[in-house]
């Protein structure tokens, strides 16, 4: 996993959630997950291809993606986490996945990303390209968020 | 037949003059012109077009900025870009954008004339029932050659819930290109480990069963849009790798705006799931 790749998600994140309607971004501890990413309950995953590949899982419980949710959508309550919050929660990784790879290809590296399979339940865990990946936790207004990047270069490392 | 209605958005008299020769006049009809950014704002939404062509290079802003702005109040807008210049980086900031239609200047009629086809078809492509038919025949493969044939039915659905049930174990892959959406390998524990140990040709851990069915699927996917690619032309689809999914309960929401198609294969050793869903731009 290239460090690289850290700081263009956290600033997507940073600078997409404000315009979302979550003021208070504050980045948590960063870590190295092993394995598989064990879900809090929703998982978003977004496949990345070309000149880095791999997959990000978003990690979060299911309240907080309805807090979240209800902030996007103007404050309206969000009691059940179905259709309507489960689209805003995709909407969102897929804008800050999408701010990344703009920030990638600042970098010089180009990306495309799939869209992102929002995954409910219980018990599951989220297996990514590789055994080793990045745990980053970001908090939005408090509420936590976890970003795991299973990336690596396509590019051979100069 | 309905024409087509295009809005031609090029600052160059000269190219608009070229796009509209290029353009047959059986299928389309060029309902304006604008030759700036701001004028092609205006005129989109006043004309309504069924597609736009847009180029990049223009005097008050670019094309790309021109067409997130049409797409920030329209987001069904349908938008060719057609421009001299197409690099990568240009073509990501496009696709962002959700622009999947990107031409090099000169481009021959024909290959403007598919291009803007494929960009109005809304929700059935001409080439879905090809992608679906290819990725279909690498999945019947691949399970037939692995178990013997005739031990394996396969049925195919286009009714599906709201969201997919695993069984316990599977892949995702994602698509990404000129279209995108994704793949979904699902099936039981127990079958992924039986199918592993067929693979391998001894017992198979957990590991080994998660690892064979991300091979299921990366194998079925890579042939499968490899051919489709190679068949139709102006298609330009890439895979991302699979992720995994395992647990006691859990369940993928479908794609919005999809179009599902799946197939399930009954085997000696489980059954196992295809799911192939493309959105709808």
């Amino acid at each position: 996993m290239d460090a690289r790749f850290i700081n263009p998600v956290i600033d997507a994140f940073r600078e997409i959630l404000p315009q979302l309607g979550l003021s208070d971004i504050q980045r948590g501890k960063v870590s190295m997950g092993t394995n598989a990413v064990e879900s809090l309950g929703v998982t978003v995953i977004i496949g990345v291809t070309k000149d880095v590949r791999g997959s990000i899982a978003y990690n979060l419980s299911e309240a907080t993606a309805m807090l979240i949710a209800s902030a996007m959508m103007g404050g309206m309550p969000v009691t059940q986490f179905d259709d309507l919050p489960q689209s805003a929660i995709s909407e969102l990784v897929n804008m800050v996945t999408a701010n990344a790879a703009i920030r990638f290809e600042q970098m010089d590296l180009k990306v495309d990303i799939s869209p992102p399979s929002l995954v409910v339940g219980a018990d599951f865990r989220a297996r990514l390209l590789q055994e080793k990946f990045l745990v980053i936790e970001m908090l939005a207004d408090g509420h936590l968020v976890q970003l795991n990047l299973g990336l690596e270069s396509a590019q051979p490392t100069a | 037949m309905r024409k087509i209605r295009v809005l031609i958005v090029d600052d160059s008299p000269f190219s608009q003059a070229v796009i509209k020769k290029n353009l047959p006049e059986d299928i389309f009809e060029i309902c304006g012109m604008a030759a700036n950014g701001q004028e092609g704002i205006g005129k989109y939404f006043v004309l309504k077009p069924d597609v736009v062509i847009m180029d990049i290079t223009m005097p008050d802003m670019d094309g790309l900025e021109c067409s997130r702005q049409i797409l920030l109040r329209d987001q069904a807008a349908r938008i060719v870009i057609l421009s001299s210049m197409k690099d990568d980086a240009l073509t990501t900031r496009a696709r962002l954008l959700g622009i999947r239609w990107f031409l090099q200047k000169p481009a021959s009629s024909e290959d403007l004339t598919n291009m803007l086809r494929m960009a109005v078809s809304r929700c059935a492509p001409e080439w879905w029932p090809l992608y679906q038919e290819q990725l279909r025949l690498s999945f019947e493969e691949f399970m037939s050659n692995t178990m013997a044939p005739e031990a394996c039915t396969f049925t195919v659905s286009e009714n599906t819930p709201d969201a997919l049930d695993s069984k316990g174990v599977c892949a995702i892959v994602g698509i990404t290109g000129t279209h995108s959406g994704r793949i979904i390998m699902d099936t039981s524990h127990e079958a992924a480990a039986r199918f592993a140990q067929i693979m391998l040709g001894h017992s198979a851990s957990a590991e080994d069963a998660l690892a064979g069915l991300a091979e299921l699927a990366n194998v079925v996917c890579g042939r499968g849009i490899s051919r489709a690619n190679r068949i139709a032309k102006g298609l330009d689809l890439r895979i991302t790798p699979a992720s995994l999914l395992e647990g006691k309960r859990l369940s993928i929401s479908n794609l919005p705006n999809h179009q599902i198609l799946s197939v399930t294969a009954e085997t000696p050793i489980g059954s196992f799931l295809m799911s192939m869903e493309m959105t709808e731009e």
